[in-house]
Parts: structure tokens; sequence; C-alpha cells
């Protein structure tokens, strides 16, 4: 089973929810950090790193001499990467999204692919905890390619949690692509809510099963229970609001280490996720 | 010679847009004629690449110089390698950008505006 940790608003829990549950479950798991802008779960897990593989961006290289300025790259480039100038072909490799249509569409073969390095993705282990984590390159705007190199490189035989950025992009969409749940850690606040609704959406659209995870749950409104009980979306656990959780993240101490009451919480937290998704399979079949 | 203006109208009286990426229209000037066209920014609905996507339609259309407010990074590099000569318009109508550009009382834009973001003028 691979279950997806989303929030919508940054700073939530994610981190925090994914790397005391994959603790808790003790056994054999992968976690993966999906969050490759500012991964965080290694200071929490702090795991030993064995690989570090760089990820390529596949992107044109013009050839001199071969082009003959008839301007079909630029018309099928869906990301304006490509200008014709009077001789050459300009390529702007921040914009390319290395899709191939320019290579593909070129009938002078003027363009060729070239590699551009986005970021890297590292492996490694803590325990029974098999641990990736994407790193995109400082000045590089393209996460998705990182993402899906490190989905790709992980275990499909083993359970696996994914620690995914915040909000509801491409790099999201890309980090939940074919799980099979998603925890919506949230907090009770008006920004909790308005995200988490954005979130549930995307969710919706994507047809991934989610519940909701509220942390520092103690603190704010309603909203959010409200809007979990309008779309009858399940609150599986509630995290209290207490500074001995927070001061644990400040020095990197996963809280269950603290709290050793939260492993059995986290551990039915899962066997909850495992009946809905087995259910769910269950109802699609009938 | 072609001057490209970007306007947030049609012909010489529509305003100056000192956005060149976004800006609905190009008013083009030739001074051999003296007359004034409209062409439509195919830059403006583009979800990403805007200034790339205005500066290659306007080196299609044989532009040899460009007045706008600002001229992002990307932008600036194709009209440069393309030597296209950029100018810092008035704002207002473009007729008076143009008339100033032909007295030499446009400032050159010499460096590239921050992306997505337009100069104060």
């Amino acid at each position: 089973m691979i279950v997806a940790v989303v929030s919508g608003k940054g700073g939530t829990g994610k981190t925090t929810v994914a790397v005391n549950l994959a603790l808790s479950l003790d056994r054999e798991v992968q976690l993966l950090d999906c969050d490759v802008e500012e991964p965080n779960a290694h200071l929490l897990l702090r795991p030993e790193i064995s690989t570090a593989e760089p990820v390529y961006l596949p992107v044109p290289v013009f050839q001199k001499g071969k082009c003959t300025g008839c301007g079909r790259c630029v018309e099928v480039c869906a990301y304006n990467a490509l200008v014709l100038l009077r001789d050459k072909v300009l390529i702007l490799r921040e914009l390319c999204h290395g899709c191939g249509g320019c290579l593909y569409f070129c009938p002078e073969e003027a363009l060729v692919e070239g590699k551009k390095v986005l970021g890297t993705v590292e492996q490694g282990r803590i325990g029974k905890i098999g641990f990736a984590c994407g790193r995109l390159n400082v000045g590089e705007a393209l996460a998705p390619p990182v993402i899906k190199a490190l989905r790709r490189g992980a275990d499909p035989a083993l359970d696996t949690i994914v620690d995914c950025p915040p909000g509801a992009s491409c790099p999201v969409v890309q980090a939940v692509r074919g799980v099979d749940f998603c925890l919506v850690v949230t907090e009770p606040t008006p920004f909790g809510r308005h995200d988490l609704e954005v979130v549930a959406e995307m969710l919706r659209m994507l047809k991934i099963p989610c519940a909701v995870i509220i942390n520092r749950a103690d603190l704010g409104d309603g909203g959010v229970r409200d809007f979990c009980k309008e779309q009858e979306i399940p609150v599986l656990a509630e995290i209290p609001f207490k500074k001995e959780i927070a001061r644990c993240f400040a020095a990197g101490i996963p809280f269950i280490e603290r709290f050793p009451g939260w492993r059995k919480k986290f551990q039915e937290l899962w066997t909850a996720v495992e009946e809905r998704v087995a259910s769910n399979a269950r109802n699609c079949c009938a | 010679m072609k001057v490209a203006v970007s306007a947030a109208g049609s012909g010489a009286e529509a305003p100056l847009d000192p956005h060149l990426g976004r800006c609905a229209y190009f008013v083009v000037y030739d001074d051999k004629t003296g007359t004034f066209s409209t062409v439509a920014n195919p830059g403006a609905t583009e979800g990403g690449g805007a200034g790339i996507k205005a500066a290659q339609s306007l080196l299609r259309q044989g532009v040899s110089v460009v007045i706008s407010g600002s001229v992002g990074p990307n932008a600036y590099q194709i009209l440069e390698q393309a030597g296209i000569r950029c100018y810092l318009g008035k704002s207002g109508p473009v007729r008076e950008s143009v008339q100033a550009w032909r007295e030499n009382e446009l400032p050159p834009l010499k460096s590239a505006g921050r992306p997505g973001w337009r100069r104060r003028m």
C-alpha cells in the first residue's frame, strides 16, 4: 500500500505525521520525501544515505548548419522555450519541460537531445525504514521530474509513505500519482480549511480517497470539522497543540519518542487506512 | 523601418502599455509610409513565456525598434540577439512615444527588467 501525506497549507505537520507513522509501524516500510524544494524528513529520521543519483531533464541542443528556419519547433513548443532568430534557434533551457516535441517535429534533425541536471535522488536507510529523498537544485523550477524519478526508484513490494510538498499544484499531483490513499494534514484555522478545500477538490479529481488528520487540534475554530462533515471526509486523528511536540520537532526528534502512547495511535491510523483501501477495492470490483 | 509599441488598445491614440510580454496589442509604426497598424500580441494570453512569444512575434514582423515600459530578461535576450533596439516609452498615447523616438528623445532600455515586473514610468 502507498499512502501519501499531503496538506495544502504548508507547515501543518506533514513530515511530523509521515515520519512518526513510519517509525510507529516498526516493520519494513519506505518513506519517500517528495518535498524536493525543501526536503526535511531526514532531519527527523537521520538516515544513512548510501546512494545519490542525478536526475536529468532531456533538453534540445541546436546543431548549426542544419536549420532551414522553418519554425516548426517554435510552433510545437507549449512552453515557449524556443525562439527562431535569423540563422539559429535560441533555446531557453529554464522554460523547457523536456517533452521532446521539438526534436520529434524538426524535419531537418537540427535539434538533438542533450541533458540538464535538475536535482538528485538520495537513497538510504535507518533501521527498518528504507528512505529516499529528492533534491531540486537551487535555481531550478521544475520539481515534477525529480519527484517522478524518486517515486520510480521505490520498491513496489513494500508499504510506502510519501511525504508530499505543500500546495495542490504540479509537484503535489506528481507526488500523489498512483497512491492508494491520501492523509491530509491540516490545522483548524481558516487558512487550514481554505487549503484543505483546494486539496480535497484536487484529490476528488484524481479519484484518490482521503482522510483528514487535524494537527494542533485544540486551537482555532470549527471550520475544518464542519467541512469534513459536509464532504463526508473522515477525521482519523487529532494531534494536540503541545509545546513538547514543538520542542521535539525543533530538536529533530520524532515526537513518538517522547509520547510512546502515540505509537499505538499511528498503528491504528494505518490499520484504519488499510481497511478503507480494502473496502474501496471491494466496492470497485462489486 | 518598423517600430513596435506595446499598447493597451489599437491605433496611434491607444495608450502605451508598459508590459511588453502581456500587453494586448502592438501598434506598429512604419517610418517609410508614416502609417500605424495594429497587431494582437500572441503572448498576452500565454500561461508562461509571454515575453518570449511576444518577442518572437515582433521578430517575425521584421520590427527593428521596440518601445515599451520594461522588457523581461528572456525577451531582452532575444531582442538583443536579433539586433532589435529597445527604448523606454512615455505613458500616454502611442503616437507621443513614436514622436519622441523620432526626435531622439527616448532613453534606450539597456538592461532587462525583472521577470513579471514593470518599470515605473
